[in-house]
């Protein structure tokens, strides 16, 4: 499709780069038939292709929209749309680019969008918050008490012992289930692999960026570059997909060498742990995976999570609409809750269908987002697994 | 081979009607029984015949509306091919443009489609004796709207047809007709389980207690088929054609006779213990009955109508099925008589 | 009730837009973006939730254009249609206001079928989503305009049912859509088209009439309105619900993939396929570009170093489709195939598909824009208009990807362009043109199963003659007097005709002398 770039937008490169995109699409509308909103709604303004058009808008017009607003504030970004488009649109980046561009004509962020912009990655302000939170339930808002019911645990620090790989440990996931990466330390010193944890690591920016504050996105990332001081050769393992996929973006996000260097040693720990062989460690067989979203559509990996629980001998079944976003999608159960809850219970009705045993999944905000309305136990995968024998 | 372009002097004969305010009832070889017209004249395209058009290779063949369809059928099984709703030729005669014109297919249809299903052109006159083509000779065609088809049983209100042109299909390799002992309601239950699987059925027909099933295909498949087959046995002799053209023992007697169709999924019950042949998974019933009172019957949406010695009850024209017709036929002179 | 309008400013405005629209497509219109009708849109507002009605120009505009983008123009209100009632509302508005109506299913029509009007009102149906009932037993299912195609057979897969008429955008495509526009896929040849799946629907006509057409039975004593509706590109009333025919999703299934060095072999290779008497359930080709750009996207293996590829599905019995699968391979082999190889996985049947379904969008990736074409050929003709197809292409500069549903002759090259190149843009069109034209002089047709919409509009005068043309018309306006439902689609006012061509003398019939000229 053709934009007529606003002239006040003639020399902005990000605005040239998201006309490029654009320009890709040729508005089949195939996005719509796996977008989560677009199947709920049923309506073009909530699908990608409506969305692109939204964002052609803003360029053409070089002015603040509220439909473009509403419509991209109900985008899961979940990349679906991204892995059925024939044509290569690269969505993600596009909504990126209008995400900010909104934030910034519209100059103000929503108290709960600054509550969560604040909170959510300040580890320590977090706990304290949580745990307030569950003290007196009564007087916090309704969307947000659904997500108290996990009790706080208590934190353990992980032994750094040097070598070559990278433990990321993630923001809400080191407050609210470190069992995975504690799991993940044990696997590995199973295995023999020497890790090591970086004290000051800080949120991966991906909260940021959702929500269209590109320039705060950005500072996080420097401060992971620097506070992590990579080596060729090193590996950063990242256990929730949410993260992994924003970490793989640095280089493009920042540009410079190091951020390429260190978004090309991040792995998804699949990736990394699908070469050796691992046993099951619950008696439990029935599962299902759920692919996250990140993990499908932001990073690609499909089917290795599966391959790896498949070998360590569950009985893995499949699940109808796998492709399809949980309701997750990072702020989006706090700031869409209504949404978010309707697509959570479809996902439910699709996980629940072969009757499983347990639910699987690769990142903590689908862990808990489920978690919180499952009879059905729901786990990091990696907590499925023990170290298999050597034979 | 019967050829001959009469097409001048029809449409010379409509513009004749069209002028005068006349009347007029299109026929072929009149065969089809309850069309008997009452006009100020007849238009007969008999003599309109041959075929214009056939490729093997395109499954396609075009032809004048006068050619007897026993000829057309003839041609076409010489070349290995068929109209697959093979519809029906009574009294061993019936032409193309009749056949179009009533709309009827033969015992395959609920396997391979109604005759409109297989109409893919026409070349017709309307009403203000304009010559007209609609459709074409490719089987996929979504320009204008689809009139070919609409004219398939229309029974001539709309006009004359001239010419059709219809998608073929090669015949099967072989044909094994099955036959067993059943009750009317033991056979539909039989049918109903062959609805939800691929088979080879291509036809059924139940009367007297005895169910025939057509299975028709590639020799392999028709035979693994049949063989699984339990309580049954083959019958080198039934002809499906007889039971198309109404040459089966049943038709030949004057009782009125009535054509009913039932919803998938319902037949005919016999509550009245009339004699009855029954076709299309149970789903057509040839009615007879002893007065010329229609039969009961019992289900959703049926449709009976008269077909041959009794009177069809008289049908009310819709506000849409006038317009239609107005829209072809302004000045209404096409089968006055007839009310569709 | 009836309602007093300014009429007059309405039909200056429709002359206004013939004059636009005879003008070529690719201009962008430029007009007033709405025309206020105070009255229909308190009537509308009276009769509909807030929510259901778009009418700021930012919520409008993503419904200007469908699949066809060179087309658009920006509807003055949107309506999100969520039941019967609503249609019905807005049946009732036009009606009674005059105001032209355009219906809408996912829009990702090809021939501009659901461009809006800017002095009209968008009825969209995608809200209309829902399977209202199953009858596996029968083999049928009735659902609302608004399920897309893919979800119809989803819905029946697991009591082993599918609906055969499969459109390369079946993924997103709504059920009334395709009846609009009579859709047809790439297994046509051996299951029809929609005309032939579609047994019943529910149709709301603009006189405030609900018509209910076919049903379950095998056949109908009345007019065959199905026929009429199916195909009829939104102008005789508007789809509420659907009855489908559904078959049993077939035993076995093999894929043959043959590739040839040489474009016409594999045209000839496809009329001997036919003339041996088989019938494959899809035939397909897919000349280099096209190959290339599928195999970009799907990357299913397709040999990207040949001219032209066919595909060949054959299903039924596993006896019918080992020994017709052998036949098809000798036949590749001995007409110049200098590869074929055979999927007998689902997995890998649907996987050869993949790629093929996606051709159209993935031509994205070779230009930024293309053009498709839906022309209609006999079989036999394929060799000759390739030919000419490929000189044309010299001739304008422009490449062509052809994609082609070879079992019923049905082609689809896709013009490549730069539509920013104001030049490119025009050659494209005229290319195109001239491709249908060459189409229907083979004695085919210039829409095969995109329908007319705007875009073939002018080259429905080289198809059908005045006389055709005014039949259409009076067809019409049997169910739409006023003629507000899709004006301008589909069928060419005779005035347009004459204007484009001068007289046009058709299949050697003489042009009108009754009507009236200018």
């Amino acid at each position: 499709m053709q934009v007529q770039l606003s002239p006040t937008l003639a020399r902005d490169d990000e605005a040239k780069r998201a006309k490029d995109i654009i320009g890709k699409c040729v508005h089949c509308g195939f996005c719509n038939a796996t977008c989560p909103t677009y199947r709920h709604f049923g309506d073009e303004l909530q699908g990608p292709r409506g969305r692109i058009y939204l964002i052609k808008g803003l360029l053409e017009r070089d002015e603040f929209n509220e439909t473009a607003s509403n419509s991209l504030s109900l985008c899961l970004t979940c990349r679906a749309c991204e892995t059925t488009c024939p044509s290569g649109v690269e969505y993600g980046d596009l909504v990126g680019y209008a995400r900010t561009t909104l934030a910034r004509q519209e100059g103000k962020t929503t108290l709960t969008e600054r509550i969560l912009l604040r909170v959510l990655p300040n580890f320590g302000l977090f706990r304290f918050l949580y745990r307030l939170g569950r003290m007196f339930k009564f007087f916090v808002p309704g969307s947000l008490r659904g997500s108290l019911y996990r009790r706080l645990p208590k934190l353990q620090s992980l032994p750094s012992e040097g070598g070559n790989v990278v433990l990321m440990q993630g923001c809400v996931q080191r407050s609210l289930t470190p069992e995975v990466v504690n799991h993940l330390a044990h696997l590995l010193t199973s295995l023999g692999i020497k890790f090591r944890v970086c004290s000051s690591e800080k949120c991966c920016g991906a909260l940021h960026l959702h929500l269209g504050h590109r320039e705060k996105a950005q500072a996080f990332m420097s401060a992971n570059i620097s506070a992590l001081s990579l080596n060729e050769g090193d590996i950063v393992l990242s256990t929730a997909s949410g993260c992994g996929s924003t970490l793989k973006e640095y280089g493009r996000e920042m540009g410079s060498e190091e951020a390429t260097l260190f978004s090309n040693s991040v792995l998804d720990v699949a990736e990394f742990l699908h070469q050796f062989q691992f046993k099951a460690r619950y008696e439990k067989r029935k599962i299902v995976f759920q692919s996250p979203c990140t993990l499908q559509h932001g990073q690609k990996v499909t089917g290795v999570v599966e391959q790896i629980l498949h070998r360590a001998g569950y009985n893995l079944c499949e699940v109808r609409d796998d492709n399809q976003c949980c309701g997750s999608a990072g702020s989006f159960a706090i700031l869409q809750s209504e949404t978010s809850n309707a697509l959570r219970t479809k996902k439910l009705d699709a996980l629940l269908e072969p009757d499983p045993e347990i639910i699987a999944t690769a990142n903590v905000g689908c862990q808990l987002h489920l978690e919180c309305v499952s009879r059905t136990p729901v786990k990091h995968w990696i907590e499925l697994l023990e170290v298999a024998d050597k034979t | 081979m019967s050829s001959g372009d009469d097409s001048e002097q029809i449409v010379a004969a409509v513009e004749e009607a069209y002028r005068e305010d006349r009347c007029i009832a299109i026929m072929g070889h009149g065969s089809k029984p309850n069309t008997t017209a009452t006009g100020d004249a007849f238009v007969c395209t008999a003599d309109h015949s041959g075929i214009l058009e056939y490729r093997p290779s395109e499954l396609v063949v075009s032809v004048r509306a006068g050619t007897p369809l026993k000829e057309l059928n003839d041609e076409l099984a010489r070349n290995g091919q068929m109209i697959a709703p093979d519809p029906p030729i009574f009294n061993q005669r019936g032409t193309v443009g009749g056949a179009v014109a009533s709309g009827l297919s033969g015992p395959g249809r609920p396997w391979y489609g109604s005759l409109r299903d297989c109409v893919l052109g026409v070349e017709v006159i309307n009403g203000l004796a304009q010559r007209l083509n609609f459709g074409g000779r490719v089987i996929k065609n979504v320009a204008g709207f689809d009139v070919s088809r609409l004219y398939t049983g229309s029974w001539g209100t709309f006009g004359v047809i001239l010419s059709a042109s219809f998608k073929l299909l090669p015949m099967p390799e072989v044909s094994f007709t099955v036959e067993e002992e059943c009750s009317d309601i033991d056979a539909f239950q039989k049918l109903a389980d062959h609805r939800r699987e691929r088979t080879t059925l291509t036809g059924t027909c139940h009367f007297q207690g005895r169910l025939f099933r057509r299975f028709a295909g590639a020799e392999s498949a028709v035979r693994s088929e049949t063989d699984a087959l339990e309580n049954c046995e083959l019958n080198d002799t039934f002809s499906w054609a007889d039971v198309r053209d109404h040459e089966l023992s049943f038709f030949q007697d004057d009782m009125p006779l009535w054509r009913a169709t039932f919803d998938r999924g319902e037949f005919f019950e016999n509550v009245d213990d009339l004699s009855s042949l029954s076709e299309w998974y149970g789903s057509l019933a040839w009615i007879k009955t002893p007065t010329e009172t229609p039969p009961s019957v019992r289900g959703t949406n049926i449709q009976v109508s008269a077909f041959r010695n009794a009177v069809a009850t008289k049908r009310s024209v819709t506000k849409y099925a006038s317009r239609l017709r107005k829209a072809f036929d302004p000045k209404g002179i096409f089968n006055p008589h007839i009310v569709v | 009730m009836k309602v007093r309008h300014a009429s007059s400013e309405h039909s200056s405005l429709r002359r206004h837009q013939v004059a636009l629209n005879s003008t070529c497509f690719v201009l962008q219109h430029v007009k007033p973006i709405a025309v206020p009708n105070a009255v229909a849109l308190e009537l509308l507002r009276q009769e509909l939730p807030q929510s259901s009605i778009l009418i700021d120009r930012n919520e409008v505009e993503p419904f200007e254009t469908d699949g066809l983008t060179a087309i658009r123009e920006q509807p003055w209100v949107v309506v999100l249609a969520e039941t019967v009632a609503h249609v019905r509302s807005v049946l009732r508005v036009c009606r009674e206001c005059e105001v032209p109506l355009v219906t809408r299913g996912a829009g990702t029509g090809l021939s501009g079928g659901a461009r809006p009007n800017s002095d009209g009102i968008l009825l969209v149906m995608t809200k209309m989503n829902k399977i209202l009932d199953v009858d596996a037993a029968n083999c049928t299912a009735t659902v609302e305009p608004g399920v897309t195609n893919l979800a119809i057979s989803e819905a029946v897969k697991e009591g082993g049912l599918y609906y055969a008429p499969d459109p390369s955008s079946q993924i997103a495509c709504s059920i009334g859509g395709n009846v609009a526009e009579n859709a047809g896929g790439v297994h046509c040849l051996k299951y029809g088209l929609t005309l032939h799946n579609v047994i019943g629907m529910k149709v709301q006509t603009i006189e405030g009439d609900e018509l209910v057409l076919g049903g379950k039975s095998y056949d109908n004593a009345s007019y065959d309105y199905m026929a009429l509706f199916v195909g009829s590109e939104g102008m005789l009333g508007v789809v509420t619900e659907v009855t489908v025919q559904l078959l049993p999703i077939p035993a076995n299934q093999q894929v043959l993939l043959a590739a040839f060095n040489e474009l016409e072999r594999a045209g000839e290779c496809v009329a001997g396929i036919i003339s041996a008497g088989l019938v494959p359930a899809g035939l397909e080709m897919m000349d280099k570009l096209a190959i290339q750009a599928a195999e970009e996207y799907a990357g299913v293996g397709y040999p990207t170093d040949a001219e032209a590829i066919l595909l060949c599905e054959l299903d039924g019995c596993l006896e019918e489709v080992e020994q017709h699968a052998a036949s098809v391979e000798d036949l590749m082999r001995s007409r110049g195939a200098y590869d074929v190889s055979i999927a007998k996985e689902p997995k890998d049947c649907e996987r050869l598909w993949r790629g093929r379904k996606a051709a159209f969008p993935a031509a994205g990736r070779l230009a930024p824009d293309y053009y498709c074409m839906d022309g209609t050929i006999p079989r036999y003709e394929i060799g000759r208009v390739l030919r000419s197809i490929s000189k044309m292409s010299d001739r304008y500069g422009l490449s062509v990807a052809n994609v082609f549903h070879a079992g019923d002759g049905n082609l689809h090259p896709l013009i490549l362009f730069d539509a920013s190149d104001k030049e490119q843009m025009r050659k494209a069109e005229e290319f195109g043109g001239e491709i249908l034209e060459c189409c229907v002089l083979a004695g085919g047709t210039i829409t095969g199963e995109h329908g007319v919409g705007i875009e073939k509009i002018d080259q429905m005068c080289s198809q059908f003659s005045d006389v055709e043309l005014d039949q259409f018309h009076r067809l019409r306006e049997a169910f739409d007097q006023a003629k507000l439902m899709n004006p301008g689609k589909a069928i060419p006012t005779l005035a347009r005709c004459s204007e484009l061509g001068g007289m046009h003398v058709h299949r050697g019939a003489l042009p009108h002398p009754e009507l009236e000229r200018f």
